[in-house]
């Protein structure tokens, strides 16, 4: 009797939260599960069998009882959440005269920086609209059967999932170990060509394992995550196991952007002219505009280089002509605004240096990137904190 | 080792006897299973030899550099070897990352020796 | 009615990033000269890293050099780096014009005559590096003066601090590239005031030698 009532409340909202319950619980009654599998498979991976009759006659354990009543709970609060999230999604969409069927989450960003201005310096203090799964944190499943018995073996560690992980590493590691012994034995050499490459990536960092297991970790225990994790990667064989590996890898840059490089276009003159729009660097903006064939001619809002007055900033202007080599070969035209003589250089030479792209061969491009030319330098003023005299530096102590 | 009672009646002491002086254990007689940090602080003081000869040469040349381009040369070869070591032992040794070998740190040896505890 | 939520953006692919420093995972950029000395393997490290900005007052020309910059930064007073660049350009000219005048009074050896100012500046730094230091050490209620080994970088910025100082120690009618020319062109022969400076330290080091024991730096 009770597994039907939890049927039915589970059967009313299909949340990501309890959904390994209902897949029991469909099991157990056969009836069509109809949602896909859990990407993160962790909180979803453990099915009850159709538990024996003398275990059906017992009562719902307490912890069960509890967990029920949170569970319908939260089903609650995250559908009333959606209710109001659907609604005021459709409100921003009257007011910015869209049409609230096709209102995406971009539009809602939008909508919202422009209806609430704010003045706020960071971003996570500014009003924001999200959905309610992005808000409030997903929460782990049941963890135990009706009965209150868990179902995982490390449940009373109080971190099941996270355990189950170094387990799994450290079953991987001594695979490859035996791997290991058993090559050498027979004189085998560990494959060159199939050798992990591990340059572009780095360990799943702390708060996305965490997001990923649904715990929370302590600092010492992610050292010991990702202590073994280098041990399986060091392995020669590693490459045997790189599926597994790559689940807790994450790439340091994205290499497609690097590729995109824009074709330029002809002007009235015959000439091939490509244009960077938004420019920014601190508080200036510009647009930069590059001329292939050229005399090396330079006009910011329609002055020379002496717009500049300042040597620095005009030396910030020459560096990545000078650095490609294209210096008088192309002209350049800049429209600049806001910011210091630094700023606007600064943003003058990032949008040179990306038109410059469209000019110069694959490996300049690669050299430029790595002379720091390539990134959009988005460090800002940092603020002035409470109590101390800048953003960093102290009042200087006095006794009394 | 037992020292057979005799030996000392020849000096003229008489052993102690168990009855009368009962053995008592102050303290277990077994090893604690951490040792000290006090006296693993080690010196500081590096390069002395090579700072030695140092100024052995430039008070030879009257201070002028260019004669003693060797001991300057070995002066700061040193003194840079022992800066890395400082620096490496930071990331490893200090924080008690255990690795083989036999001069260990005590930090190393208190975690090593918690791993492998004194039987009770 | 619109429900708001404050909440912590949870970033997409590099964690929490402070707005006045990039995340450290970004490494420094590379000079033309530095990638020319590495070879290709060692490059195709770089592939995948993300690179930080170029410093707004770097540029990769030949006229680029680490202590040409160090030594404008110590210039620098209250923020004017402009007016210290000014000053160490004059400060070149009048070395060069210097120079030249001597190459053309001397016919005899024309070689010798160096009238490369930024070179001759890197010499006077290299030439009035010292190599110790004396700290002082409080020992059973009595100061003694140690010598101590020091950095490589501390003994470049006492090198650059000494000749400034010579510079700046100077009459008010002489204004301070003249006088930080003459320095730098002492200290580059190996005369003057930083190099007497230096031998000072090292003979003060030579004389305290016994309390080098002392020392727990």
């Amino acid at each position: 009797m009770s597994k039907t009532m939890a049927l039915r409340v589970f059967g009313l909202n299909l949340v990501k939260t309890n959904r390994s319950l209902l897949q029991n619980a469909c099991k157990a009654t056969a009836l069509p599960a109809g949602q896909t599998v859990a990407e993160a498979s962790y909180a979803t991976e453990v099915t009850v069998h159709a538990s024996p009759a003398a275990i059906q006659k017992q009562k719902v354990s307490k912890a069960m009882k509890a967990y029920l009543k949170r569970a319908t709970e939260h089903d609650e609060f995250m559908k009333t959440q959606h209710l109001e999230f659907q609604i005021g999604k459709r409100h921003l969409a009257n007011m910015m005269g869209a049409d609230a069927e096709t209102f995406t989450q971009e539009d809602i960003d939008e909508a919202i920086s422009y209806l609430f201005p704010s003045g706020l310096y960071d971003p996570k203090a500014r009003p924001a609209m999200k959905t309610p799964e992005e808000v409030f944190p997903a929460r782990k499943a049941a963890e135990f059967d009706e009965t209150g018995r868990p179902f995982h073996s490390m449940f009373y560690t109080g971190k099941p999932n996270f355990f189950q992980l170094l387990h799994e590493i450290v079953e991987e590691t001594n695979k490859l170990y035996e791997l290991e012994e058993r090559m050498l034995r027979r004189g085998i050499k560990p494959d060159e060509n199939q050798k992990l490459e591990i340059a572009g990536f780095q360990v799943l960092p702390k708060d996305q394992l965490e997001t990923q297991l649904v715990e929370s970790i302590a600092d010492i225990e992610y050292t010991n995550f990702s202590n073994s994790m280098d041990r399986l990667i060091a392995s020669p064989y590693a490459y045997k196991s790189k599926a597994f590996i790559e689940r807790y890898l994450k790439p340091l840059m994205d290499q497609s952007k690097q590729l995109e490089v824009p074709k330029p276009k002809i002007d009235e003159q015959g000439r091939q002219y490509i244009t960077t729009y938004e420019c920014l660097r601190k508080t200036a903006r510009a647009d930069v505009t590059v001329r292939m064939p050229g005399t090396g001619k330079i006009s910011i809002n329609g002055q020379d280089v002496s717009y500049f007055e300042d040597e620095n900033s005009r030396e910030q202007l020459l560096f990545p002509l000078n650095y490609s080599e294209l210096l008088g070969k192309v002209d350049v035209e800049a429209n600049v605004e806001g910011g210091g003589p630094s700023g606007q250089s600064g943003a003058i030479r990032w949008g040179i240096a990306m038109c410059l792209r469209s000019f110069v061969d694959q490996e300049m491009i690669e050299s430029m990137r790595l002379a720091g030319l390539l990134t959009r330098d988005y460090r800002r003023r940092e603020r002035k904190k409470f109590g101390q005299e800048g953003a960093r530096r102290k009042y200087t102590w006095k006794k009394r | 080792m037992r020292i057979p009672g005799a030996l000392y009646a020849a000096r003229g002491r008489a052993p102690q006897s168990e009855k009368d002086v009962p053995f008592q254990e102050i303290l277990p007689l077994r090893l604690k299973n951490t040792v000290s940090g006090k006296a693993d602080s080690g010196s500081d003081v590096a390069c002395l030899q090579e700072m030695g000869m140092l100024f052995a040469c430039m008070k030879d040349n009257e201070f002028v550099e260019k004669y003693c381009h060797k001991e300057i040369q070995q002066f700061q070869n040193c003194f840079k070897c022992y800066m890395d070591r400082k620096f490496e032992a930071k990331k490893t040794v200090n924080q008690g990352v255990v690795q083989p070998g036999n001069n260990l740190n005590y930090k190393q040896l208190n975690k090593y020796m918690r791993r492998f505890p004194n039987p009770v | 009615m619109a429900v708001f939520y404050r909440i912590a953006i949870q970033s997409s692919i590099y964690g929490c990033r402070s707005m006045s420093m990039f995340p450290k995972h970004f490494g420094d950029p590379l000079r033309k000269k530095d990638m020319e000395d590495l070879n290709k393997s060692e490059l195709t490290k770089f592939y995948h890293i993300p690179i930080k900005a170029a410093l707004n007052n770097h540029s990769d020309t030949v006229f680029s050099d680490e202590i040409k910059l160090k030594m404008m930064n110590y210039i620098t007073k209250n923020g004017n780096k402009a007016l210290a660049r000014g000053l160490l350009s004059r400060t070149f000219e009048i070395i060069k014009r210097a120079q030249t005048e001597r190459l053309h009074l001397s016919p005899t050896d024309k070689q010798n005559v160096n009238t490369n100012a930024e070179k001759l500046l890197i010499e006077a730094v290299e030439n009035s590096r010292p190599l110790l230091q004396l700290t002082s050490i409080k020992r059973g209620g009595v100061n003694y003066q140690v010598p101590v080994p020091i950095t490589k970088k501390r003994s470049y910025f006492l090198a650059m601090k000494w000749l400034l100082d010579a510079a700046f120690e100077k009459d008010k009618k002489v204004c301070l590239p003249e006088r930080l020319a003459w320095e730098i062109l002492d200290a580059a022969h190996g005369q003057g005031r930083v190099i007497k400076k230096k031998d000072d330290v090292h003979k003060q080091c030579e004389s305290n030698r016994a309390y080098a024991h002392y020392r727990w730096s």
